[in-house]
């Protein structure tokens, strides 16, 4: 059992997420937005972020480079969630500490399972 | 001297012989006679030759006495005027014949026997003159070309005039035709040019045509709009500083004439507006050139339009996206976990329907996101150097439950023993083959589908053989183009429920890694081959 971090603005794929890995009998926190997150990350201390790209106040870049910024955060996994498939974010996110970028409606329930798993392991 | 001689001779030889006298006045005389009898031949002769002429001469030829009567009057003029010698000899000119210029009557002062008569001078008219003579009792109107000039006496007065004219109906008849043909002809000019600048004037784009010397021959009404030119008259030099520092379209104007080649230029700055320009040279024949047309189109709008469009593309994938994760994810997790609380058969194949078809969903969003980035050069190619074979092999593994379903066989048919390297990109070489494996396998019923390879010295030919029911010739040429399936009959879709997208997507991936794909042979009932080159490994 990990302890996985959800920030996510849309509440249907928040759910989702949220539902995918308390199946599995994870301990997962969910944060509907940038801040938020980020105060759970120092809070929560999870193993691993699942972190979306667009969002409101703070995009999901930002809340990147803060988390490692932060010392208390900065060795925390963080693998990148969106559907906005843009070369230069992906490019951005990786160049930032990512662990990857992936596009949403192509990782289903398994296929994500196996990607959090390469870190949570 | 020798007539000195002579006299001095005479004069002494008179007072030698008196008696002799009557003798040499009798000679003398008779000589006196004889000469001028010869001088009466002579002069009948010289008459007779000045008849001869005056008689035959082509033109009509009249003499006037001092008193403007006609003393002589030649066959081609009483034939001209219509008129015998016997009426014509002693009637006045000015009362016998009427003359005008055109259609007005010439006033006696002005007419040119008068004038020649008090003037002494010789005068002539032409054709161009416009002068006509009727004969007032008879004959017709007629235009003439005269010659009119003076006889002098012995005292060096006027004392009469010889008036030489002809006939120039033909001529002018024939003046006429070229005059009416050269009106009519310039008319057509006029109204093929009239043509020309209001097809100039109402085209989209802006036109300009300018000379070597870099004159502006002509600009329409769009040109001044798009440069914003406010004055009648602009010159070139004010139109390129418009375009300075942006671009130096002289320069570019000179290169289009040194290639003799037309340059477009895409996507100039001017303002706000974003212009496209075509230069033209305009040749007479392959060396000479005499100009050049320039074409100014304002694409600000389709610029804008563009940019919106990508925007769209861009925030449509990610909405259409997000709730469709949502569907999918979740359908997963019920077929997953609660399986066993969904008894009812229907109810299960009712959310196995919702799961599916949002995978469809999301298959048609990213083909529609991928052909938007590929058409617009926004997907980079990360190329590598990679074994072909490997990669088939792993494509089939994850088509094997497909073809498995359909009872079909899947098989690499390679003499190659080694690993065959390629320089291309390894993921989009893969959405290559899952798509054309992939279609494959959905247009055969029974045996499978080949996939074999083939290294040329530069490039390496992948082949992918199916046993299929081959494409119908009507559909052929529509391979490799967008929505391909729709085109021939946009209600009636295929079974395959494509987006037709697929061969359009691996045709754009293929040329982005430098190679080329196509259709290699096909045949109705009995399978087709598809076909694309990648660049090998050094």
């Amino acid at each position: 059992m990990s302890k996985i971090l959800i920030i996510e603005d849309d509440p249907y794929v928040r759910k989702l997420y949220e539902r995918i890995f308390s199946f599995q009998k994870h301990e997962v926190s969910i944060a509907a937005d940038g801040p938020e997150g980020l105060e759970l990350a120092r809070t929560f201390k999870p193993t691993i972020i699942l972190l979306d790209v667009m969002m409101p106040r703070m995009n999901g870049l930002e809340v990147l480079k803060k988390l490692k910024e932060d010392p208390a955060t900065s060795s925390i996994h963080v693998l990148m969630l969106t559907n906005f498939g843009e070369e230069s974010i992906i490019k951005q996110a990786m160049a930032s500490g990512a662990e990857g970028v992936l596009i949403k409606s192509d990782f289903p329930p398994d296929k994500l399972i196996v990607e959090v798993e390469k870190y949570i392991k | 001297m020798n007539f000195k001689k002579a006299a001095g001779k005479k004069i002494q030889e008179n007072p030698v012989k008196p008696n002799n006298e009557l003798e040499e006045a009798k000679k003398a005389l008779a000589s006196v006679l004889q000469d001028s009898k010869r001088l009466e031949e002579k002069l009948r002769e010289e008459r007779d030759r000045a008849n001869a002429i005056i008689t035959f001469m082509a033109e009509g030829l009249l003499v006037m006495d001092r008193d403007y009567k006609i003393v002589i009057i030649n066959p081609v003029a009483e034939k001209l005027l219509g008129v015998s010698a016997s009426l014509a000899i002693g009637q006045k000119w000015s009362d016998f014949v009427t003359t005008y210029i055109g259609e007005k009557e010439i006033p006696f002062e002005e007419r040119t026997a008068i004038k020649t008569f008090q003037s002494g001078k010789t005068l002539i008219t032409t054709i161009e003159d416009n002068h006509y003579y009727k004969a007032r009792y008879g004959g017709r109107k007629f235009p003439v070309a005269s010659f009119t000039s003076s006889l002098i006496d012995k005292e060096g007065r006027v004392s009469g005039v010889v008036k030489v004219f002809r006939d120039v109906t033909h001529e002018k008849q024939e003046k006429e035709i070229i005059k009416k043909t050269v009106e009519e002809r310039t008319l057509q000019v006029r109204q093929e040019q009239a043509k020309l600048t209001a097809s100039i004037q109402s085209l989209p784009v802006g036109f300009m045509i300018i000379d070597r010397d870099e004159n502006i021959l002509a600009i329409n009404a769009v040109a001044k709009k798009i440069l914003d030119l406010k004055n009648e008259d602009p010159t070139c030099r004010q139109i390129c500083e418009k375009f300075t520092p942006v671009l130096d379209l002289r320069k570019m104007q000179e290169k289009s004439l040194a290639d003799k080649k037309a340059l477009e230029l895409k996507d100039i700055a001017l303002g706000k507006k974003v212009l496209r320009i075509l230069l033209s040279p305009i040749s007479l024949s392959a060396e000479e050139i005499i100009g050049s047309v320039i074409l100014f189109e304002d694409v600000t709008e389709a610029k804008i339009l563009e940019r919106s469009k990508d925007e769209f593309f861009s925030i449509a994938s990610h909405e259409l996206r997000t709730p469709l994760t949502a569907i999918r994810g979740n359908t997963a997790l019920i077929q997953q976990y609660f399986s066993d609380i969904l008894k009812d058969s229907t109810l299960k194949d009712m959310i196995l329907d919702i799961h599916d078809s949002s995978i469809r969903l999301i298959q048609i969003v990213n083909d529609f996101l991928n052909v938007s980035r590929l058409e617009q050069g926004r997907i980079e190619f990360v190329n590598e150097e990679f074994d072909i074979r490997e990669l088939v092999l792993e494509v089939f593994k994850e088509l094997e439950f497909t073809a498995h379903e359909k009872n079909l066989f899947l098989k690499f048919d390679s003499e190659q023993r080694n690993a065959v390297k390629v320089y291309a990109d390894r993921d989009r070489t893969k959405e290559v083959l899952i798509n054309l494996i992939g279609n494959s396998l959905k247009f055969t019923d029974q045996g499978g589908v080949t996939v074999s390879i083939l290294p040329n010295p530069n490039f390496l030919k992948i082949a992918i053989i199916d046993s299929g029911r081959g494409i119908p010739v009507k559909n052929q040429s529509l391979l490799f183009h967008k929505f391909q399936q729709a085109s021939e009959q946009i209600l009636t879709r295929d079974f395959t429920r494509g987006t037709g997208l697929g061969l359009y997507i691996s045709k754009l991936l293929i040329e982005g890694m430098e190679g080329k794909i196509w259709l290699e042979n096909t045949e109705e009932g009995k399978g087709s081959t598809f076909s694309f080159t990648l660049p090998l490994a050094n």
